[in-house]
């Protein structure tokens, strides 16, 4: 089972999916759902912490960049993404365990599809050197 | 601002084998503004080391904390407490910072965790380019604003040399020729006639030729006080 943590913009979320109610496991994958109110909120310390405990990737949903309500949001994310995965492949856990997804719509289908597409990726890559590492 | 660039963590790694606890210490003045060792980096730098030191079967505990400036006493006071409980410290401040530190906590091991690479600027978002060289002499009224010492490749202080080319210089295409600048820089003053006027050899003493290098403002030190 792959454990992913998704980072989405608070437009992105589907509606029945909102925080309380997130699902806690997606297409038998142990997901855990943060909701943002805007991609641009997105650190990327906070894309690397939980590689500390041992996850196997993040997805990150985020809007357009032309249709970001905050304008530069979605673009930063994408720079801060690029940092992510560019330190995790320099402290050997690959460059392709953050996953980013610019879209307009936020239909639960298209998290399948990209949790779908981020778990081969991370498994062609093989378990997270980290998992073990109190994932919580 | 001095600009630096993070060391790889590899490199960092290697500095702190042995050490059960390390503190990374950021600087959140001009190492943060070029994004190498801010509070911001502190957090990237120290995640990506527990990350390598957990592949590693290593632990090593991480503390993160970033002052004002490091290059300031005060500052660096406050953080004692955390300075004396590790084994060795990675600050991620310029080389000053580093050596404020290292004076400051005698007995500790303070460890560079970023390159301090040139004094510059933010051109353009992640791109910073360097525009002095702290010569201790400057004539920037000369060249129109625009250093030839720090911005041709040779540091000629008459230019431009045979090698420009269409405003690039010759030691690479992607280096603006630091002379075509200040000619086209001087043309916008109206000041084009500056370029007959040849620039005498500069006193080198003033740089690095002449040792380390000390600022004194008399007025300002009590001889009745013993400095520290
Ligand atoms: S002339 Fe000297 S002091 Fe002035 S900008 Fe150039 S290197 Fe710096
Ligand atoms: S081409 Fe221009 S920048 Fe390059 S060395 Fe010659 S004068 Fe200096």
């Amino acid at each position: 089972m792959s454990h992913i943590y998704v980072f989405a913009c608070q437009h992105r979320i589907p509606r029945d999916w909102r925080p309380p109610f997130s699902p806690e496991e997606i297409n038998g994958h142990k997901v855990r759902l943060i909701q943002l109110p805007c991609s641009a909120k997105l650190s990327t310390v906070h894309m690397l912490r939980p590689f500390e405990q041992g996850i196997d990737g993040i997805l990150v949903m985020a809007c357009s960049e032309d249709t970001c309500r905050s304008l530069e949001g979605s673009r930063r994310a994408r720079m801060r993404v690029r940092e992510a995965n560019s330190v995790l492949e320099e402290v050997g856990l690959g460059d392709c365990r953050v996953m980013l997804k610019q879209r307009n719509g936020s239909e639960p289908a298209m998290y399948r599809d990209a949790l779908e597409e981020l778990v081969a990726q991370t498994q062609a890559l093989g378990a997270s050197p980290t998992r073990g590492n109190n994932v919580t | 601002m001095i600009i630096a660039e993070r060391k790889p963590v590899a490199e960092i790694l290697n500095m702190i084998e042995g050490a059960s606890t390390v503190l990374v210490a950021g600087c959140a003045t001009c190492v943060a503004d070029c994004m190498a060792g801010g509070e911001r980096e502190v957090g990237i730098l120290a995640s990506a080391m527990r990350i390598a030191l957990v592949r590693e079967g290593k632990a090593v505990e991480i503390i993160e904390v970033t002052v004002e400036r490091q290059c300031e006493r005060e500052f660096i006071e406050r953080i004692r407490e955390l300075v004396e409980k590790v084994d060795v410290v990675i600050s991620t401040a310029c080389g000053i910072g580093v050596q404020a530190m290292a004076e400051r906590y005698r007995n500790k091991p303070i460890y560079p965790g970023v390159n301090t690479t040139f004094l510059g600027l933010r051109e353009e978002e992640g791109l910073w380019t360097e525009r002095c060289a702290a010569c201790g002499d400057c004539t920037l009224h000369l060249t129109g604003g625009i250093c030839p010492v720090a911005r041709c490749s040779k540091s000629l202080l008459n230019g431009p040399c045979g090698g420009s080319r269409e405003g690039k210089c010759e030691v690479s295409e992607e280096i603006a020729c630091g002379w075509q600048l200040i000619i086209d820089r001087l043309i916008e003053l109206g000041q084009l006639d500056r370029l007959e006027a040849n620039i005498p050899p500069k006193n080198w003493a003033t740089s690095r030729d002449g040792g380390p290098r000390k600022v004194i403002k008399k007025e300002l030190r009590d001889e009745k006080r013993k400095q520290s």
